[in-house]
Order: C-alpha cells, then sequence, then structure tokens
C-alpha cells in the first residue's frame, strides 16, 4: 500500500508545484523583460526628443541643428559604448541621422525593419515578442519621431538580451531552488503521512494473523494513526473479544452439557446393573446395554476432553521429539504384537518446540488409529524427521485407507469414516489431536500411503516463534 | 458396613442406593453437605466409608470434604462428575482417600470402597484384636490359620481359609466374584469361577453351617454371622 501511496502524493504535490511553479517563472521572465522594454521605451523616447528639431531647429533656439546632430550623435555613441546597445535614428528615408555604432544601418528585413516599420505608423513597439533565457534574440524597441504630427525619423534601439536572460535564469533558479525544497519538504511529510496512516493497518495485520491461527488472546495495541483506524482497531478488538467469548461460551457449552449428562447417565448406568442383577448371569441382552452406556461415558469423556484441549495455554519447551516418540511406540508395542501387526520406529534424536504431553497424547492418538485399522501381517512406520524449521512424525499404515472425499474430512469432530461406523471409538480423537497441536503451533495432515493405507503427518515448529509457512498450512 | 452416600441428585442417589445395597452395604443418603456433617456427628457405630458428590447445593463439595476430615477418620471417597485431572488433585489434597469420575463401572466403585476400608481396618487394629475373627459359633485364628466350630477344629485347604478370611472381614457384605477372585487366587481370570463355586460348596459342607455363606445371585457372596 505504501508503494502506491506515496508515489500518488508525491505526483499530487509534484503537480501543485508545478501548477504554481511554472506561471510563475513565465510571469517572472515576462516582468523581466518588461522592466527592460520599459527602459529602452524610456532610452528612445529621449532619443527622439533629442532627434525632434535635427534639422530643422524650433523658434528662438539657442542651438543650431549642426550641434544637436553632433549632442545626439555623442549621446548615441556613449549610449552603445556604456551599454552595449545599438541606437540609431533612421530617418523615414531609412538613411540613418545618426547611428552607434556607425556601421549599423537599417536592414532590408528582420526584427529591427519590422520594428521601423510599425514605427513609422506612429507606434511604439510596447510588447515586443518574449525572448526566453535558453533564446539569443535580440530586442528591438522602435520609437517615432514626430514634428508638427508627422513622422520625421525613427529611432531604433537593438539591445542584447543577455543580461536581462541571464537576470530571468537567476530568478527562475531562485524558483527551481524553492520547488526543490518544497518537494522534498513534500516527500518527507507524504512518508511519514503514509506511515501515520499504515501503521495501524500492519498491528491490524498482525494480530488478525495471530488470531487466525489460534492465538486468541492477541489484541490490538493502540498505534495512533487516523482516528478510523483507531475506530477499527478498538472495533476490531471488540470483535476479537466477541470472537472468543463465544468460543469460550461453547466450550463451555461442550464441557458443561457432557458434565451434566454425567449424572443421569450414572443413574442409568446403575439402574442397568440393578437390573443384570435380577436376570440370570451370563444375559447377553443386558451386557450388550452395557457396553452401550459406557460407550455413551466415553463419548461424554471425550468430548470433555476436546473442550479441555481447545481450552489448554501450550506449555512449550525445547523437546527431543525422537526420544519421545520412541518411548509411545515401545508403550503401544505390546498392544500392536497382540493384533499381530509389526510396529516399527525410525527415531533419531530430532529437536522440536512442542508441549511433550500434549504431543504424547497427540501421537497415542494416531498410533491408536493406526494400529485399529492395519490387518494383522501387516507393519505400521513410524518415522521422526526435520524439514526445515519444522520437525515432522510420520505415521504410515498399510490399513485400507481413506477415499480422496474422506481424506478432507477427516479429524472433522463426530466424523468416521462410512466404513468403519462399527470400529471402536468416538470420531473425536483427531479433533482432540487437532486441538492439542494446534495450541503449540503443530498441524496434523492425513496422506495417502501407496498403494494402499493411511500417511499421517504431525508437524511441529523446531524452534520458539512460529514460522509462516507452518501456520498458514 | 454402613456408607453415607451425600448426593444432590435423588435420581442417582437412589440408584446408587439401591445397587449399594444389593451388595450388603448400609447406605444412608445425605442430599446436602449440612445433613452429610450432621449425620457423622453421633460417632456410636460410624460410617465406614462416605461417597461424596462434590456438585452440593449448600455447600461446596471440596469443603464438606475438609469437614469431614476435621471431624472424623472415615475414609472419604469423592464421587463426582468433575473429571480434570485439577479436579482430582485438589480433591486428593483435601483429604479424599479416592477419587471416582460419574459414571463409573459398579464393580470399580466396589472394588475402591472396599480398598479404603480395608486400609483403614488395619490402620485401626494393627495386629491384635482381629486376630481371631468370632462370628457365632465360628472361630478363625488369623496367625495359625485354625477354623473350629463349637470349639471343633476344621482342617482347611488355603484356598477355603483364604476365601473364608475374606468373607469374615465384613460380615454382611457382599464380596463380588471378581474381587473374591483377585484376592484369593490373584488373578483376573473369569474361568475361576467354577474354582470358586467348588470352594464355596466345600467349605459349606466342611463347617456344616449351609447357611453361613450366602449367594447373592448375580454379585457375589457374603458371609451372614449365626445367631448365638
Amino acid at each position: 500500500m505504501r508503494s502506491r501511496l506515496l508515489p500518488l502524493l508525491i505526483i499530487l504535490m509534484a503537480a501543485v508545484l508545478l501548477a504554481f511553479g511554472v506561471p510563475l517563472a513565465v510571469s517572472l521572465a515576462g516582468a523581466e523583460q518588461q522592466r527592460t522594454v520599459v527602459d529602452r521605451i524610456d532610452d528612445t523616447a529621449r532619443f527622439a526628443s533629442l532627434a525632434q528639431f535635427v534639422g530643422d531647429a524650433p523658434e528662438g533656439s539657442r542651438t543650431t541643428p549642426t550641434e544637436r546632430l553632433a549632442t545626439l550623435r555623442s549621446e548615441l555613441i556613449s549610449y552603445y559604448e556604456v551599454y552595449g546597445i545599438r541606437a540609431a535614428v533612421f530617418y523615414t528615408s531609412h538613411i540613418p541621422m545618426a547611428n552607434a555604432p556607425t556601421t549599423w544601418f537599417l536592414p532590408q528585413r528582420g526584427e529591427v525593419r519590422d520594428a521601423f516599420d510599425e514605427a513609422l505608423l506612429s507606434r511604439r513597439s510596447h510588447d515586443p515578442q518574449q525572448v526566453w533565457p535558453w533564446e539569443r534574440g535580440r530586442l528591438v524597441v522602435a520609437s517615432p519621431v514626430i514634428r508638427d504630427g508627422d513622422v520625421v525619423a525613427v529611432v531604433v534601439t537593438d539591445s542584447p538580451t543577455g543580461p536581462m536572460r541571464s537576470r530571468t535564469l537567476h530568478g527562475w533558479l531562485v524558483i527551481g531552488a524553492g520547488e526543490i525544497a518544497a518537494m522534498l519538504l513534500a516527500v518527507g511529510a507524504a512518508l511519514r503521512l503514509t506511515g501515520w496512516v499504515l501503521t495501524p493497518v500492519r498491528v491490524l495485520d498482525a494480530t488478525t494473523h495471530d488470531i487466525a491461527t489460534g492465538r486468541l488472546k492477541s489484541r490490538v495495541a493502540p498505534a495512533g494513526g487516523p482516528p478510523e483506524l483507531q475506530r477499527l482497531a478498538r472495533s476490531f478488538n471488540e470483535m476479537a473479544d466477541n470472537v472468543e467469548d463465544v468460543l469460550e461460551q461453547q466450550r463451555a457449552f461442550v464441557a458443561d452439557a457432557s458434565h451434566q449428562l454425567r449424572n443421569p447417565l450414572a443413574a442409568l448406568l446403575l439402574r442397568i446393573e440393578l437390573l443384570a442383577l435380577e436376570l440370570p448371569e451370563g444375559n447377553a441382552e443386558i451386557a450388550s446395554v452395557q457396553t452401550e452406556g459406557k460407550r455413551l461415558a466415553h463419548v461424554l469423556d471425550d468430548l470433555l476432553d476436546l473442550a479441555l484441549a481447545e481450552h489448554t495455554q501450550a506449555d512449550l519447551s525445547v523437546t527431543d521429539i525422537g526420544a519421545l516418540t520412541a518411548e509411545r511406540v515401545a508403550a503401544w508395542s505390546p498392544t500392536a504384537d497382540a493384533q499381530g501387526v509389526g510396529l516399527v520406529g525410525d527415531c533419531p534424536p530430532t529437536t522440536a518446540w512442542a508441549d511433550p504431553v500434549a504431543l504424547s497424547s497427540a501421537l497415542d492418538a494416531v498410533i491408536d488409529n493406526a494400529l485399529k485399522f492395519t490387518p494383522a501381517g501387516e507393519t505400521v512406520r513410524v518415522e521422526v524427521g526435520s524439514h526445515g524449521a519444522v520437525s515432522t512424525v510420520v505415521v504410515a499404515d498399510r490399513g485400507p485407507g481413506l477415499t480422496d472425499e474422506e481424506l478432507a474430512r477427516v479429524g472433522d469432530r463426530f466424523w468416521r469414516s462410512a466404513h468403519h461406523q462399527n470400529i471402536k471409538g468416538s470420531g473425536l480423537g483427531l479433533s482432540i489431536c487437532r486441538a492439542l497441536l494446534a495450541a503449540g503451533g503443530g498441524t496434523l495432515v492425513h496422506e495417502h500411503h501407496e498403494p494402499h493405507g493411511l500417511k499421517v503427518t504431525v508437524t511441529v515448529p523446531r524452534t520458539a516463534g512460529v514460522p509462516q509457512s507452518l501456520t498458514d498450512a | 458396613m454402613r456408607l453415607l452416600l451425600v448426593e444432590d441428585d435423588n435420581h442417582v442417589a437412589a440408584a446408587l442406593s439401591a445397587v449399594l445395597a444389593r451388595h450388603g452395604f448400609d447406605v444412608t443418603h445425605a442430599r446436602n453437605g449440612e445433613e452429610a456433617l450432621r449425620a457423622l456427628v453421633p460417632e456410636s457405630d460410624g460410617f465406614g466409608v462416605v461417597l461424596l458428590d462434590l456438585g452440593l447445593p449448600d455447600q461446596d463439595g471440596y469443603e464438606v470434604c475438609g469437614k469431614i476430615r476435621k471431624r472424623t477418620a472415615t475414609p472419604v471417597i469423592m464421587v463426582t462428575a468433575r473429571s480434570d485431572v485439577r479436579s482430582r488433585i485438589h480433591g486428593l489434597n483435601l483429604g479424599a482417600d479416592d477419587y471416582v469420575v460419574k459414571p463409573y463401572d459398579t464393580g470399580e466403585l466396589l472394588a475402591r470402597i472396599h480398598a479404603v476400608s480395608r486400609r483403614t481396618v488395619h490402620e485401626e487394629a494393627p495386629g491384635s484384636a482381629d486376630t481371631v475373627l468370632r462370628l457365632g459359633p465360628v472361630h478363625i485364628e488369623l496367625p495359625t490359620r485354625q477354623v473350629s466350630v463349637d470349639g471343633t477344629v476344621v482342617p482347611l485347604t488355603r484356598k477355603e481359609f483364604d476365601l473364608l478370611a475374606l468373607l469374615a472381614q465384613r460380615p454382611g457384605v457382599v464380596f463380588r466374584r471378581e474381587q473374591i477372585i483377585s484376592e484369593v487366587w490373584r488373578t483376573s481370570w473369569e474361568g475361576t469361577g467354577r474354582t470358586l463355586e467348588v470352594h464355596v460348596a466345600s467349605l459349606r459342607a466342611k463347617l456344616r453351617l449351609p447357611t453361613l455363606i450366602e449367594t447373592v445371585r448375580g454379585v457375589g457372596y457374603r458371609l451372614v454371622a449365626p445367631a448365638g
């Protein structure tokens, strides 16, 4: 989000700065040129007034036309020498009255000629074309010399634009520097802004992930940010509280229900016992009624176990799951022997970050299942290994296995394969197992074991701090 | 043997009382902690075992257990629906002698009742008064393993003596078949059932007291002390 938000803010800021900067630069150049033009107009006006009476002296003049022409000439020459601006007075017949430098004549065409022609029509050049700093154009200002209402001559100045252009450029540099400073400021502000907006989003994301992976106690810490996001964080916490409460209620309900069912069930079993005392010994019906009652009690126990397993805080420590698995395999060996099923363990020392008690219970459930479904003469293999950030215990049996559809459902509460409805069990074992593992960041995966059978992989993290890939799995 | 059953659920209490009565126990039912403590006050002929439910209406079952412990040494078995390990540990720490979770197997409950009462009997009488058991005309000398009826010594086999001595520990109380087999033959094998019947029959014949050992159908046997 930052990579989108930040360029957007910067582009917007740049557009705003450009929108202000370009007209400012243009008007600066314009103003600079205007100043020069006004300056020249003043000069041409002065020259025009000098040239006005060259040749035909006004009444009572103390100077002769020749003297005035000399004055004009010297003025023009000094003007040219001081400022480097070519200046000349041309008669309407294009013949120069006075010019500086003296080699400068009225050209046949060009800017100077245009200005001259315009001035002939007794118009002063007000608005010569804008000369930009990157152009080398000259600035021509012409002014008519009017005597008795007629244009008798034209004063033309042709100034180099160098100084003006450098002044404009200087002004532009100042503007540019200002813009860059403003841009840097804007980028800094944008960074701060995106950080301010995104920090609570990041915190929220981390917390959501925590909750999604079972750490229901996670809450969003206040991390500042916009009021809307703070409100969102508060709402999120309320929601998380609510979800936790609901789950807690559900757990409590399961626990209470199985607890409350115990009294009636106890009474029922006792009554059955009394009935059994009345009947002749070895009555098959009453024996199976008692068995059913005990099965019901077993389901209640499992339900309560599940509710407790989902509630447990895992007591995690560095555990040698190799030794632990070997111990479980040894514990189940007599059962396997009794069933004529081979039970082989390959348990090299392997460290893992797990709750030994919970992992033992989970392995018991998995091995119990594997032995239950493996026919005599076949073998159940238990292998411990480590793969990168995780350690695994793989229990592979040679039983009938499960179909793809069944694989998707295995581990659901009370789910039992349609083929195994009559095998002892409540259908809660794997749910308990999964809940026990989940408390420590572990997972339980069922796969096909080719050519037939089921492969169950118990995965636990190797070190504290649950790796991302594991919790996402 | 007298049992005090502390249980608020009348259905459970009635069923359990009936089952226990069938096994020869004399059951007194208390519906709450107050009643239970009142029943325990007159220490005339004390209760053998207290079966205590933890979910009582008036006070916490653990509290009742603590009070019973202060008042008397009667063994307490907690019989409760609370199955978690912490509850069990707490109960045992408070002075309960055993802990059974509902719904229980009747055989197991009875075995536990016998187990805790056996322990307390041995503690109360360390091998002095109880060395000779007198049941009317029958005298059983435990150290010498001699049994006499009206002064006449009756020779018994080892198993016959063990069987008689076991039943004589608690006259009136029914011993379940599996319990007798466990204690006398030291096995849980059900096939010993016939052997048990043979031994009972031979005991009845040797002692010439056919009514001494009574068969309780479906349950087991008990000793009925003959009058006189």
